[in-house]
């Protein structure tokens, strides 16, 4: 018997009023590997992620994680949410969205030991942006700004990583970047999710695809699923793709 | 120039009164009012301070009585269902956020003026009073709601700091570490319905809410960390006060419309000095820029 997967997904469906955005998906991710989902706009791709880290329930179906029903809590979740989910004007440093990444732990008013300082430090240095660390984020680039996210997610922790279209509209440079530190977490046996845009770097990144589009194309390792016939499905003729 | 200064201290204590009270209650709607800005929900401040007339009006009706406790209740209450109904419009994908706030808050606001002007036109509201306010007349009633109204708004926001910034921040990651975003929510409107309910009779309903949205805006312009932004509308909130209390005393009229007109050309100060975001430098950046490349 091998140990479960660390997520399964049972044929959730979920709605926003009339609209259907996800039908019948069941999906199932092993542990430690690094997935990418994949599909064009309105496929659901978000809509899965919000189901994922239990923004919204699903409105049939049913999400496992680890052999366990999943609660509303799930603190073995990290979830890096898309660039352009905050307010860039907002008061904050990159330093202090980091922290953010130990509030769970940290509590309410007790103040940050040296432990936990230690653990925000070592994230910014992961992702080096230890340089930034006291300027307002909206005078970050877009690649740095996409970092600093990546830092309050390490330091965070946890099991499962969930992560957003994280290359969006950043650099060359913090995208390799954003990619060792992702091989990094699979590697320690962590179990890495992307919503992914970008049909020519998929082989590259990804161990395991999922196509989506409402329903599931075709989900398993990305040499199998990575073909001409299933990206035609799933994209219905949006975009054209040479697979050779 | 100093016996000007301390002279209206003497001449009875509905100065201090006046000058305590005014504070407290614009202290806590600046601090409110800060995440409000940032959570681009300064107008529901707006909402809440007309929402609780119908809610005062409907704890007269059932209660007979409008000590503040009684009046705090009833203003909470009618807030937080009117807080839910705007939050569940606006969910709707064919309604807009602002039309929600516009019409929740503009139907119960009518509800009130109708109660008031059938059922209870006997009970001694002053309406005058509830939209205007009288700083220079505080009441003991008045004076107790306040001081215990604000101290207990201050401690919880301190306590819960982290969670209303986070959540204020990205509510998203807020839920997924565990913070009870949906609470935070609520617990922030029931914190400004009853800091505006506070201080209806220091300066009224109307202008509770310019002490709640303009020291948040003008700080948003000066600061880049959330603590210094609360740091900044205090200090905001603060001169406005001093300065027009002084303007009301001596120029014999509405202390809370001077405060505000304080507070609103503090703003545009901001607005055209502000280092980072200022207009005059932004044009004398502009100019310097156009200067140079010419030059080259």
């Amino acid at each position: 018997m091998t140990s479960p997967a660390a997520i399964e997904v049972r044929g959730v469906q979920m709605a926003y009023d009339e609209t259907v955005a996800l039908r019948d998906v069941t999906v199932e991710i092993p542990t430690g590997c690094l997935v990418g989902v994949v599909g064009p706009n309105g496929a659901g791709k978000s809509t899965l992620i919000k189901g994922l880290v239990g923004a919204r329930e699903p409105d049939r179906g049913e999400l496992r994680f680890f052999g366990k029903p999943a609660t509303k809590k799930r603190p073995f979740l990290t979830y890096v949410p898309q660039r352009g989910a905050v307010d860039w004007d907002f008061p904050i440093t990159a330093e202090g969205v980091v922290r953010q990444g130990r509030f769970r732990s940290v509590g309410l008013l007790t103040r940050f030991s040296a432990e936990e300082r230690g653990k925000v430090e070592a994230a910014m240095e992961a992702v080096d942006i230890t340089a930034l660390r006291s300027r307002q984020i909206g005078n970050l680039s877009g690649g740095q700004q996409q970092r600093v996210f990546l830092a309050r997610a390490l330091c965070q922790g946890g099991e499962i990583y969930v992560l957003d279209e994280p290359f969006a509209g950043v650099d060359a440079s913090t995208e390799s970047a954003i990619m060792d530190v992702l091989r990094g977490l699979r590697d320690e046996g962590k179990t890495v999710v992307v919503v992914h845009h970008d049909l020519s770097t998929v082989r590259e990144y990804f161990d395991r695809l999922i196509l989506l589009n409402q329903v599931v194309v075709a989900a398993g390792p990305t040499e199998e699923v990575f073909t001409a016939e299933n990206l035609q499905e799933t994209y219905r003729g949006q975009v054209a793709v040479v697979v050779e | 120039m100093i016996q000007w200064l301390v002279d209206p201290w003497t001449w009875g204590d509905w100065m201090w009164r006046g000058m305590v009270t005014v504070h407290l209650v614009a202290i806590a709607a600046a601090v409110l009012g800060v995440f409000l800005y940032l959570r681009r929900m300064s107008l529901i401040a707006d909402a809440l301070a007309h929402v609780a007339l119908p809610g005062i009006v409907a704890a007269f009706l059932i209660s007979g009585s409008l000590d503040g406790p009684v009046m705090l209740g009833g203003a909470v209450v009618v807030g937080l269902v009117a807080a839910w109904a705007i939050q569940t419009l606006s969910n709707r994908p064919t309604i807009k956020g602002d039309a929600a706030i516009g019409i929740v808050f503009t139907s119960f606001f009518a509800v009130g003026v109708i109660l008031l002007s059938t059922v209870v036109r006997d009970a001694h509201i002053d309406t005058h009073c509830l939209l205007f306010g009288d700083v220079l007349g505080i009441s003991d009633r008045a004076l107790g709601l306040v001081l215990f109204v604000v101290p207990t708004v201050l401690v919880l926001v301190a306590i819960f700091f982290r969670w209303l910034a986070v959540s204020s921040f990205d509510p998203k990651f807020a839920m997924a570490i565990g913070v009870p975003v949906g609470a935070m929510n609520y617990g922030l409107m029931t914190a400004v319905t009853v800091t505006a309910v506070a201080g209806f009779e220091a300066v009224g309903a109307i202008l509770v809410i310019a002490l709640i949205i303009v020291p948040g805006a003008t700080a948003h312009l000066l600061a880049d960390r959330l603590g210094s932004m609360i740091g900044w509308a205090v200090a905001h909130t603060v001169v406005s006060c001093w300065v027009g209390m002084y303007v009301a005393i001596y120029a014999n009229t509405s202390a809370a419309g001077a405060i505000v007109v304080v507070g609103g050309v503090l703003y545009l100060a901001a607005f055209l000095l502000s280092p980072r975001h200022g207009r005059l430098w932004m044009a004398r950046r502009s100019l310097l820029r156009s200067r140079t490349s010419v030059s080259h």
